[in-house]
């Protein structure tokens, strides 16, 4: 009786020896986490410049080939369309319109020369002038440099990386500011990148100092190698209830694609 | 007659060259005036004309919600039968149904964002005299070409010009239809517009309205009526009598229906309506700027009248106190003689009335025919500027302005110019009344 009252008073001494072993470490790691953790953050903002490149090739790489379903939504209705997409370099990019039918095979053709809108009943391109490159995309909350990549974030913006930290977490921020002669309409930008992948979280498009429109993404996936969003919603600040969602159906990057598929030749035989 | 009218009368014939020049001085102003009335009145016409006449009409129909903000979606049904019964309207000349859109015009080499109005080609012409701007090429068809042959439009001369096309050329028009899909359409050039009116010659594009409502999936709806009216200045009343009209249009419409053949589409037709209620807007509230701007012209030029007024009353008092100044001693001695300076008075008024009555008849003839002249036949405005026309408020002003003479332009400065001329032979009438007769014999006043 008493040998096992002994016992249990040694067990029990032993409980708090164990868990004051353990605090004193969580201590000690916490200790190292907040002593190490700002100074190693600042001391390692990355390299500007592969960032922004690395932005700039988001989706794209060296060439692409996507399938994505675009939902439209505003408050008069909902729209679908089934959309597919290639891309070359910064240069050369091809976005047709597959569903519904009314619209299959309206598509829009960017190359080195231009930005242009296939008319499928006229079967003719009309260019798109460059004042309306923050204009809507077929209607929808993207712009046409949003989808076509117009711009260099490298070469039309003044650019700088900061920590930011939201809800406990901290992200990566790139602050986009477009140079005067840059064909964008907001006056500046900023992106929120997870800190080590620089997987896009949140981006958000500022008017004088204000969000005006913001750009969500999730449901990431690996393709060729990189972490991608899968999930795209942009969303006006002015109308809460409009929103157009892009969702990747496939994404392949850096593949071999048809030489003559970015012109008027290669259009026509995709669009059919 | 009696002594004082006898006397005036005398007076004035006894010195022509003074008489002469007095009632030249009254005739020239009523003159002015009535040929300026008539020429600012005929200009400001011309401006209401060339802002209302091209596009706007006189009176609109829109949706309230499209009248609030334009959208392509924002459209109501119409058919014959409600033009038609609005036509038969006194106040109404003509009514244009139109589909109006903004979209993308232009080819593989450059594009520009342009308005598109969808029209019935015969009921546009009759509404507006866009057809009579056809500078090359014709209006639109009658009866267009089948597909697949390329659909026709009219595109104003800038428009041509910036997108670099002429006649026969093809255009792609490229735009968000009312159900949020894209539109698209080959068109092809068959007429270059010059209105006069900038906003139409810059960025318009006429099409068949049929096309129009294919392109932007509006079947069977458009955004806009738009009437003529026999009088611009009358659109407001105009504009009462159609809404009242449109009422019972409308409502006999559904029983029609109800009672006739009944299918989905004319049941479909009635519903929008009672949804979306029309307004109807004379030109007045549509372009209130233009509004504004002829308000503020035609009280601009009352004060101008009043300068000329003023100008022309100078000269008369001071003609008519020399004059009174010159015969001093004569009405001394008249006095002297015995005549009461009341009808001393009277004489010298009679003086005034009879250059007043003849300097006013006078002017009234020479005025009225020379607005007369450019009523029927115009000025020509190439006086004004070495290239034969200029811009303003954005109505082009060339070839030839025509007055517009009424009968109020005409008899009011010749009664203004009478009364000013008795008021301003008043006073020295009144002072010389009231000579000493023996100081101003002697001339020692």
């Amino acid at each position: 009786m008493r040998d096992w009252r002994w016992k249990r008073f040694r067990k029990v001494e032993r409980i708090p020896q164990f868990t004051r072993s353990c605090f004193s470490a969580a201590l000690l790691a916490v200790a190292v986490v907040l002593g190490s953790g700002g100074p190693l953050r600042a001391q390692t903002l990355p390299d500007l410049d592969t960032v922004l490149d690395h932005l700039d090739d988001l989706y794209r790489s060296t060439s692409s080939h996507a399938v994505m379903t675009m939902t439209v939504v505003r408050d008069r209705g909902t729209r679908e369309l089934t959309l597919e997409s290639w891309s070359r370099g910064t240069d050369d990019a091809l976005i047709v319109i597959r569903q519904p039918a009314r619209e299959a095979g309206t598509a829009t053709l960017r190359t080195e020369d231009g930005l242009w809108n296939y008319a499928p009943r006229a079967d003719r391109l009309i260019r798109i002038p460059s004042g309306l490159l923050s204009e809507s995309w077929m209607g929808s909350h993207f712009t046409n440099d949003d989808l076509l990549r117009e711009t260099s974030y490298r070469e039309d913006y003044e650019a700088s990386l900061e920590w930011a930290e939201e809800d406990g977490t901290a992200y990566l921020m790139v602050v986009l500011t477009p140079r005067p002669d840059a064909p964008v309409v907001y006056t500046g930008l900023h992106f929120l990148l997870t800190p080590d992948d620089w997987i896009p979280v949140r981006w958000d498009y500022l008017d004088q100092g204000e969000v005006v429109r913001r750009m969500t993404f999730d449901g990431v996936e690996t393709v060729a190698g990189r972490e991608l969003p899968m999930h795209l919603v942009v969303q006006p600040t002015d109308a809460p209830d409009e929103r157009t969602e892009i969702l990747y159906e496939s994404l392949a990057l850096d593949i071999v694609l048809d030489d003559g598929l970015f012109t008027r030749q290669g259009l026509r035989r995709v669009v059919r | 007659m009696n002594l004082p009218v006898r006397l005036g009368i005398r007076n004035l014939a006894r010195n022509r060259w003074r008489s002469a020049l007095t009632l030249g001085g009254v005739a020239a102003a009523v003159a002015l005036m009535v040929w300026t009335v008539a020429f600012v009145d005929g200009w400001l016409d011309l401006m209401v004309r060339g802002a209302t006449a091209v596009e706007t009409g006189q009176v609109q129909i829109h949706t309230r919600a499209y009248a609030d903000q334009p959208r392509v979606y924002r459209s109501f049904p119409v058919d014959d039968a409600l033009l038609d019964g609005l036509e038969r309207l006194p106040e109404v000349e003509a009514a244009t149904p139109r589909v109006k859109l903004a979209g993308l015009v232009g080819n593989e080499r450059t594009s520009q964002v342009a308005r598109l109005n969808g029209v019935d080609p015969r009921r546009e012409a009759a509404a507006t005299v866009v057809a009579e701007g056809i500078a090359e090429g014709r209006w639109l068809g009658a009866d267009p070409a089948p597909l697949p042959a390329p659909r026709e439009v009219v595109v104003g001369r800038g428009l041509a010009r910036q997108l670099r096309i002429g006649i026969g050329d093809e255009l792609v028009v490229f735009l968000e239809a009312a159900d949020g899909s894209l539109g698209n359409d080959l068109l092809e050039v068959v007429g270059i517009l010059e209105t006069g009116n900038s906003a139409v010659d810059r960025s318009a594009a006429y099409i068949h309205i049929g096309d129009a409502q294919w392109i932007a999936a509006l079947d069977g709806e458009i955004h806009e009526i738009a009437i003529r009216t026999a009088d611009p200045e009358g659109a407001p009343a105009a504009a009462q009598a159609v809404s009242g009209a449109l009422r019972q249009l409308l409502t006999t419409s559904p029983d029609e229906a109800g009672s006739g053949s009944g299918t989905a589409a004319t049941e479909n037709q009635g519903q929008p309506v009672g949804q979306d209620p029309l307004v109807v807007r004379p030109w007045q509230e549509i372009l209130p700027g233009l509004n504004q701007i002829l308000s503020i012209s035609r009280e601009s030029y009352v004060i101008m009248y009043l300068m000329v007024y003023l100008v022309a009353a100078m000269g008369i008092l001071n003609t008519q106190r020399m004059s009174a100044q010159e015969r001093r001693r004569e009405f001394g001695v008249l006095v002297a003689v015995g005549l009461a300076p009341r009808r001393l008075l009277r004489i010298l008024l009679v003086e005034a009335l009879v250059v007043g009555v003849l300097g006013s008849v006078l002017g009234g003839v020479l005025g009225g025919g020379i607005s007369w002249w450019h009523t029927v036949a115009g000025l020509d405005l190439s006086v004004f500027t070495d290239q034969g026309g200029f811009s303003y408020m954005g109505v082009v002003f060339e070839g030839r302005i025509f007055a517009r003479m009424s009968v109020a332009a005409l008899v009011e400065p010749m009664a203004v110019m009478l009364l000013v001329a008795v008021v301003s032979g008043l006073w020295p009438a009144w002072v010389a009344s009231r000579v000493e007769p023996a100081p101003t014999i002697a001339g020692r006043t």
